[in-house]
């Protein structure tokens, strides 16, 4: 398929981590700018929403696919990681379970995605920081630092730090050449390219 | 006998296809669930809107979408599903309009001709 020169790159990122979270929320706050704590319901499979953002004075389309947490979901939920650029990970600092269940989302990114995509670690919730708080801050960046994600925490409903992993991820993403250069071709990283050349269809087997 | 939560993982797959005919499987394998299985209602209610909407149904596909409304009126996805329903119906209904107004211009114009040709034959 060929691109023009001028197409806005397309990066697709993924919102994944346990059922309340506040992926929802943190999503719909970005790219709405709303915020309805009293409606908030639980998301149903997956769902859609695009950004247009500009990182070092580039334009980006970005493709946000909010994830649902629920463990129902979850089957065909990994089926989205495919072509997947960046994958943001959330949790509830307010919520030790929420945090103690980070390894098995990792897990399943690191698992289903290409190597070298851009991991990003949220806390979301910062406005109970001062009366709910059950995870610190340092824990947070300690796990991010050990997946070698970005961190940060966030609060969709003061606005605190929404943008910024947003902004975060889509900068590591284009610092990525060999990410960045499958936006540009249109092609998703870890996808198998059938039009390549290379050393025939059976020569590959060392057997 | 299959799990519900394979049945679903099918169906759910069914609906996201291109293929009518694949959504229309979807369609009807999710009317089961909903029907067996009511802790699942939720999520069937939501893709039996979307496959509707997908096959064109759009009277069903609200129908399904509005009891989904019902029970979370500040559901964000079925909100903006609903928004999709309302958008294709009405430019459908104009579509509809066009056509027709289109229609009754054509036959007014070859009316005409036809008249005019009467009255130079008398």
């Amino acid at each position: 398929m060929a691109l023009s020169g001028d197409t806005v790159p397309s990066l697709k990122i993924l919102l994944i981590g346990p059922s309340g979270a506040g992926k929802s929320a943190l999503l719909t706050r970005y790219c709405d700018d709303e915020f309805e704590p009293e409606t908030a319901s639980a998301t149903i499979g997956i769902d859609f929403k695009t950004k247009n953002l500009s990182v070092r004075g580039k334009p980006y389309r970005l493709t946000l696919f909010d994830t649902a947490g629920q463990e129902r979901f979850r089957t065909l939920s990994t089926s989205f990681y495919r072509g997947a650029h960046g994958v943001i990970v959330v949790y509830d600092i307010s919520s030790r379970a929420s945090f103690l269940t980070l390894d098995k989302w990792f897990e399943e990114a690191e698992a289903n995605t290409a190597d070298g995509v851009a991991l990003y670690l949220v806390g979301s919730k910062l406005d109970k920081a001062e009366h709910g708080r059950q995870v610190s801050t340092e824990e947070g960046r300690a796990l991010a630092e050990a997946h070698g994600a970005g961190f940060c925490e966030a609060s969709a409903k003061t606005r605190e730090n929404v943008r910024r992993p947003f902004v975060e991820l889509v900068d590591r993403i284009v610092q990525t050449p060999s990410l960045l250069a499958a936006a540009r071709s249109g092609r998703a990283p870890g996808t198998v390219a059938m039009d390549e050349g290379g050393d025939g269809y059976f020569s590959g087997c060392s057997c | 006998m299959v799990g519900v939560q394979t049945k679903f993982n099918y169906a759910w797959g069914l609906v996201k296809s291109n293929t009518r005919t694949d959504q229309h499987l979807g369609v009807m394998l999710l009317s089961e669930i909903f029907r067996t299985s009511p802790e699942r209602r939720r999520e069937c209610l939501y893709y039996l809107a979307l496959g509707n909407y997908k096959l064109g149904n759009y009277g069903e596909a609200r129908k399904y979408n509005d009891l989904l409304l019902e029970k979370e009126p500040g559901n964000l996805q079925a909100t903006n599903l609903r928004s999709l329903i309302d958008d294709k119906v009405a430019k459908e209904g104009l579509m509809g309009v066009a056509i027709v107004s289109g229609v009754a211009v054509a036959a007014g114009i070859i009316g005409g001709v036809l008249l005019r040709n009467l009255g130079r034959k008398r």
